[in-house]
């Protein structure tokens, strides 16, 4: 019941995502919201719901509207929901510090793999605007985990 | 038998990661463009698109006001340029005449609606609301009235996704004028894109205009691009790149014209 509950919460934030998606897009970039659900699912359930949650919300992103590149959202989703898992519920990470340096590592990893298979022919023609669109990328969406992390921490001591 | 299930069950997390990756790898190098996943796409599109038609009736609603008076200051200006643009008609006609020069080839153009624009971080694509229907097909170049942004890549019934000008595969052979030279040109960044493999010699200044040079089998000639905005000429190399400025903001398009084709006019 717990699973389909989040399945079904799943469907919402791909549904926010669409709708919210345009609205808050900046110079063309706009904020991953499924990333951020992938992240805590795997955090708090591990690395099967992440993997899995990854993989179906990814396919459903890349049939929803991408032009090439199909196949890359459910790679990566799949890949980040799976180090998320392994290390946050699988390994318990204690301290604190380490705990929020790793998220924001793996987001970054995430980001950067997505934006160079995206834009790598201007990695090397122009690498400041593609560290640019990674870092503006990337602190878009982490600009949102850090409030939702204020209101639902993702860090609880056990 | 019952030890491997046993172990698969016990490291379920870590089979379904490979099981996953595999699909996704699969999936990413073939591009999704196997008949069936092409198909199954296209379905998609269609029924997303007619989901997602009242949210972008309301986009619409939001922006009307302000297109609304953009479009009557735009009425006023062009009502000026039509007066003057009579008396330079005639002129026109009679140097045609002159030259022996017959104007055959124009566009055929369907307007089209921006439904959405995917949901993933960066726009690379868009999806409009004309399909196989309306006579889309496959490859077929997409225009605003300040120039190409792309080309149809999958084609649905009522629905079509366009592959913009940003892809990172996405390819356009072009002119620059008045000077005549081609080359291929790509995405920089910015807004900006670069034509490279334009002869060394060839001599291009900023504010050039960029039209497509008509010799693939996609793009009709003479379409607008944009405009140079730059010019690298490295020493030892054999090409001169040139930089040109889209002047379409890409994250902004809400209208597109898909060309159907060329219309041979009789006059």
């Amino acid at each position: 019941m717990n699973r389909i509950k989040i399945y079904v919460f799943g469907l919402i934030i791909l549904a926010v995502q669409i709708l919210l998606s345009d609205f808050l897009s900046i110079n063309g970039i706009r904020p991953d919201f499924i990333l951020i659900f992938i992240m805590y699912n795997s955090v708090r359930f591990g690395s099967f719901q992440g993997v899995s949650l990854g993989f179906i919300l990814g396919i459903i992103a890349d049939l929803l509207g991408i032009g090439t590149s199909f196949g890359l959202s459910p790679l990566t989703y799949t890949l980040t929901g799976y180090i998320l898992g392994i290390l946050f519920y699988h390994n318990k990470i204690h301290s604190q510090s380490h705990f929020h340096l790793i998220w924001i590592c793996i987001i970054l990893f995430h980001f950067l793999c997505t934006t160079f298979i995206r834009y790598q022919s201007i990695v090397f023609e122009n690498p400041v605007h593609f560290i640019l669109l990674w870092i503006l990328t990337s602190t878009y969406t982490l600009g949102f985990t850090g409030i939702l992390q204020v209101i639902n921490p993702l860090y609880k001591k056990s | 038998m019952e030890k491997i299930f046993s172990f698969i069950m016990n490291n379920k997390h870590h089979a379904l990661f490979v099981s996953c990756t595999i699909i996704s790898f699969s999936l990413f190098f073939t591009d999704g463009s196997t008949k069936n996943v092409e198909l199954f796409r296209s379905r998609v599109i269609d029924l997303f698109s007619s989901l997602y038609k009242p949210v972008t009736w309301i986009k619409y609603s939001y922006t009307l006001d302000e297109e609304n008076s953009l479009l009557r200051e735009k009425v006023i200006q062009l009502s000026f340029q039509v007066s003057s643009m009579q008396f330079l008609e005639t002129e026109n006609q009679r140097l045609q005449n002159l030259l022996s020069f017959k104007r055959d080839n124009h566009l055929t153009l369907l307007p089209s609606k921006v439904i959405n624009k995917g949901i993933l971080p960066n726009i690379n694509s868009l999806t409009i609301d004309v399909g196989k229907e309306a006579g889309v097909q496959k490859n077929d170049p997409v225009l605003t009235p300040e120039g190409v942004i792309g080309k149809i890549l999958i084609v649905g019934e009522y629905s079509s996704i366009v592959q913009l000008i940003n892809d990172i595969n996405y390819r356009l052979s072009v002119r620059i004028l008045p000077n005549g030279s081609t080359g291929i040109l790509r995405w920089y960044g910015n807004n900006k894109c670069q034509v490279r493999e334009v002869q060394k010699n060839a001599t291009v200044r900023v504010g050039d205009g960029v039209v497509t040079s008509g010799f693939s089998n996609i793009y009709p000639k003479d379409l607008p691009v944009g405009t140079v905005s730059g010019i690298m000429d490295k020493m030892g190399s054999f090409e001169k790149i040139i930089l040109v400025q889209i002047t379409e903001e890409i994250e902004s398009i809400l209208d597109a014209f898909v060309v159907l084709g060329e219309k041979n006019e009789s006059n």
